[in-house]
Parts: C-alpha cells; sequence; structure tokens
C-alpha cells in the first residue's frame, strides 16, 4: 500500500474511533437518570472494630466517618437542600421514586394531655424520609463509638434526624449511650427529657431527666423552667416554646435551628387558640 | 508476525518483572483478606468482599500500569536497546503497539489470578461461584488497558515521574467526570459550567466501563451499559495508542 492510502486509511481509522466514542458516550447518556432515591448499601465496619484500626487516630477517623454520615444524609434526606430531591420533584418523578423505597411510619401515640402533639405533628412528625436514610443510625453509632465525647452527633441523631425518621427507639438509645459517655452535660439529660416528652408522653421520664439535668454545672435557667411546668402541670404549648427556645439555643447546626425556628414560628399562634 | 514477536518479549519480559509480581502476590493478599474485613461489615460480608476483591483488582491493574506501562518505552529509550530493535526490520508503529499487546497478555493473565482468588474466597463464603462478576471484570480489564495506553503516551511525552501524575490525574478525572456531568444538571446556577462539559467530553468517562456495583448488587445490568461501554474503552484505546504512535513515529531516536 502506498504510503499516501496508508495514512489516509488510518486517518479514516482515527476518525472512526473518536465517532464511535462520542456515539457510545451519547448512547449511554440516554440511559443514564440522576436518581435521588439512593438505596446502595453503606460500607460501615462496626463501631469497636473499626476503633481497633484506627492506629491511634481515633478522633480523626470519627471526624472522617463523621463527615460521611452528614454526607451521607445530606444526599439522601427529603429535604428543600437537598439538590437531588428538589431535581426530582422538578422532574415529576419523585412519586415514582419514592414508592419501593419509602417506609411508611409507624403511627405514634399522641397523648390527648399534650394537643401541641398534634398541632405540631405536621413538623415535629414529618417522618417522611423514613427508608431512605437506614444507615443513618448505625453510622452515627460508629461515629459516637470512635469518639464517645463528641456531643453534637448524639444530639443530631437524637433530635434532628429523629424528626425526618421517627426512630425514637435509636434515638433514645443513641442520646443515653451519649448521656453514659458524658454524665457531666446538662445537653443530653435535656434532649432525652424532650423525646420522652414529646414523642414518648412520658412525663414522669421527662421529669427525672430535667432534674439530672438541673444538677449538671452550666445548667441554663430554662430547665428550671421546664421542670417546674412538668410538676405543676403548666400550659402544654408554653412548656414547648421553653423546650424549643432551649434547644435552639444549646446548637450550633444552621441546620437544626432552621427546621427549629419553623416549629417556633407557628407554636405562638396555636398557643392562643 | 513482527508485532507478535516483541509482544511476545514483552510478554516474557513483564512476567519476570518482581515489581509486578510483588504487585499480584499483595492483590492477591488483600482479596483474601477481604475475608476479615467482610466479617466486620453489618450484614454484608459477601458483598463487602466482593467490592473489596474488585476494587483491589482495580487499584492494583492501575499500580501496574503506572509501574510496567511507564517503564515500557522509558527503559528502552534510557538503555539505548531501541537502537538495536530499531535496526531490525520492523517498523515504530509494531515495536509499540507490540510492547502494548505484550502487557495487555501479562495483565490478562494477572486478572485472570485475581479472578480466580475472588471466586474462590467468594466460593468460601457463598458455596457458589459468581459468574454475574464477569462483565464487570472485562470491562475492568478494559479500563486498565486504557490506563496503560495513556502511561505509554505520557512516557513518549514526559518524564516518568510526571507521566505517573499525569495518569493517575487521568485516572481521578476519568472516574469524576461523571459527578461533573450531574453537577451541571443539578447545579444550573453554579458557574464554569463551560468547563466541566469540557473535561466530561475529552477526558476519558471510566464510570463508562464500571459495572461494580451493579454485578454485586445483583442490579438487572442493562443491556447498553456493557455493549457501549466496551465499545466506549476500545474506541478510546485505540485514539490513544494512534497518537502514542504518531508521537513515537516523529520521536528523533539519532
Amino acid at each position: 500500500m502506498k504510503p499516501i492510502a496508508r495514512k489516509l486509511v488510518w486517518t479514516v481509522c482515527f476518525i472512526a474511533a473518536i465517532l464511535t466514542v462520542v456515539f457510545s458516550q451519547i448512547e449511554l447518556n440516554q440511559h443514564r437518570e440522576i436518581r435521588f432515591v439512593d438505596k446502595r448499601p453503606v460500607f460501615l465496619p462496626k463501631g469497636k472494630a473499626l476503633a481497633a484500626l484506627t492506629l491511634g487516630q481515633r478522633s480523626l477517623v470519627g471526624d472522617w466517618l463523621w463527615i460521611s454520615t452528614v454526607l451521607y444524609y445530606g444526599r439522601r434526606v427529603m429535604d428543600e437542600d437537598n439538590r437531588y430531591y428538589t431535581y426530582a420533584v422538578q422532574q415529576g418523578r419523585i412519586t415514582e421514586e419514592l414508592g419501593p423505597a419509602l417506609r411508611h411510619p409507624d403511627t405514634v401515640s399522641t397523648n390527648p394531655l399534650l394537643k401541641v402533639q398534634s398541632d405540631l405533628g405536621h413538623l415535629l412528625y414529618r417522618f417522611e424520609s423514613r427508608g431512605l436514610v437506614g444507615y443513618i443510625y448505625p453510622m452515627l453509632d460508629g461515629v459516637t463509638t470512635l469518639d464517645p465525647h463528641f456531643i453534637f452527633p448524639h444530639v443530631f441523631g437524637g433530635v434532628y434526624v429523629l424528626m425526618d425518621t421517627g426512630e425514637i427507639d435509636a434515638a433514645i438509645a443513641l442520646l443515653e449511650k451519649g448521656y453514659a459517655a458524658n454524665p457531666d452535660s446538662w445537653e443530653l439529660p435535656f434532649y432525652l427529657g424532650w423525646v420522652y416528652w414529646m414523642y414518648k408522653s412520658d412525663l414522669q421520664r421527662t421529669y427525672q431527666y430535667l432534674l439530672e439535668a438541673m444538677g449538671k454545672q452550666g445548667c441554663r435557667k430554662y430547665v428550671g423552667d421546664l421542670l417546674r411546668g412538668v410538676s405543676q402541670n403548666m400550659n402544654r404549648t408554653e412548656m414547648t416554646r421553653i423546650y424549643l427556645q432551649g434547644l435552639l439555643e444549646s446548637t450550633q447546626s444552621p441546620e437544626v435551628k432552621k427546621r427549629i425556628e419553623a416549629v417556633l414560628r407557628e407554636l405562638p399562634e396555636r398557643g392562643r387558640q | 508476525m513482527r508485532l507478535c514477536i516483541v509482544a511476545l518479549n514483552t510478554f516474557k519480559e513483564s512476567i519476570r518483572n518482581r515489581v509486578m509480581i510483588n504487585i499480584l502476590l499483595f492483590a492477591l493478599a488483600l482479596i483474601l483478606l477481604s475475608l476479615v474485613v467482610g466479617d466486620w461489615s453489618m450484614g454484608h460480608q459477601v458483598k463487602v468482599i466482593k467490592d473489596f476483591g474488585l476494587s483491589a483488582m482495580s487499584l492494583f491493574g492501575l499500580l501496574i500500569a503506572l509501574f510496567i506501562g511507564i517503564r515500557l518505552m522509558v527503559q528502552e529509550l534510557e538503555q539505548r536497546t531501541i537502537y538495536v530493535i530499531a535496526s531490525k526490520p520492523v517498523r515504530r508503529w509494531e515495536i509499540l503497539i507490540g510492547k502494548y499487546a505484550g502487557l495487555s497478555l501479562t495483565l490478562l493473565i494477572n486478572i485472570v489470578f485475581m479472578t480466580a482468588a475472588l471466586w474462590a474466597v467468594g466460593f468460601v463464603m457463598e458455596k457458589t461461584i459468581d459468574f454475574g462478576l464477569i462483565p464487570a471484570i472485562v470491562l475492568m480489564y478494559v479500563e486498565i488497558l486504557l490506563m496503560v495506553a495513556f502511561a505509554l503516551l505520557f512516557s513518549l511525552l514526559s518524564s516518568p515521574t510526571l507521566s505517573a501524575v499525569f495518569t493517575i490525574t487521568m485516572f481521578a478525572v476519568g472516574h469524576m467526570s461523571g459527578f461533573l456531568r450531574d453537577y451541571v444538571v443539578l447545579y444550573p446556577d453554579k458557574g464554569f459550567h463551560w468547563l466541566f462539559k469540557a473535561i466530561y467530553w475529552v477526558a476519558p468517562n471510566l464510570e463508562n466501563l464500571n459495572l461494580k456495583t451493579s454485578v454485586v448488587e445483583h442490579l438487572q445490568l442493562q443491556p447498553h451499559a456493557f455493549g457501549y461501554g466496551l465499545l466506549y474503552g476500545l474506541g478510546y484505546i485505540f485514539i490513544v495508542l494512534f497518537i502514542a504512535v504518531a508521537v513515537f513515529d516523529r520521536r528523533d531516536l539519532k
């Protein structure tokens, strides 16, 4: 074959290869969708096994796992800040995607005396994301096993995640684990009191935890107000407001603040009813 | 014929390479270690073993591409043995493609060994051999061949160290380009879309060759995913090798 003919053949082959690559990419793109529901299992070592493998860098590995946990939650939760969620809504695919993935929440029995529970149910009992973030509590357990004195993951799981998932027992277990590791903290019994009051309607436990919180150094004044409220049968809405303001004050997380502020905005109107 | 002789020689040479033997043994050890790692996972032991094994195969394939692929031509040029080969009645493209083919054969044997090890470990756990992993392993082999082609091209254009940096960068960008495409769709209000689109279309999209999650999760493989993935990978290898041949053809060996 003459050199010019050979060059021509190779040039044609080269162009054909480029066209093949572009064509395959276009074909593959047509079948590729951005999905909100992400059910890929997460590789998560058991917390104790991971602790043994950190080679003295427990806090660092704990931080890495914490960041992974936040990213995992942010990517999968039904929240307007999650672009994957808003994109699925915009595309009109959300119902179709959620169908097989979502687990319907268990019904939480509300105490008829705590009317505020049902009034605020749409905010505090959303439980929308149950079934979408199934690994969140095991992940938080891993984080808190590696770094038991890192308070915020306990609060994140015990208060904030609970509003989205309704996993009440898992939330209580996480807060109690944190309290056992940090017995001097007044926040953890305060949050435990909140969960028992709002989600379990257990006034006796609430009273006990608030009492314990009161005995800790640094405890805020509103815990005393709450304690009086529980013992003197205070107006329930007023108690919820004090509790929520306490939660708002004690958290640094913008997401948690945003959620609590939303509840508080509705509360005064309900209180006047 | 001449191409086959070069390929066979490269194969014999690389199969005796101690670095490669060490990498292969380390990969096999890691696949066995996945038995332990799997035990730490929470109820996903078999899945973790397969994930771990496939990732070990992929990453060690990349290491071989780096260590052997870059040295493939550099060694001949540095030790000046290329003059001996070039003085024979053999064309330059035959030398380059022959060497590439020889290393590809070595890599194929490595992949077969590692697959056998992974199946053996899987058999211990499941009492069955998961042949469903084959599509992912075939595309993984194509991905490694593509990385070798890039390593070869970069080694002809720059120093071995820079070639390693460029190859690793290509691997990283290749696996991130799918995310760049999603980013453009999900964040239409953010900037640099033109750049992300350019990277997406020019850099190899290695996620097209990644079926690991699908086969491990036993997700139904879309018929197009394997076929077009294979076509994409082979097309890309041809392009990179074509450029490498053109560069080598113009290289002054005097």
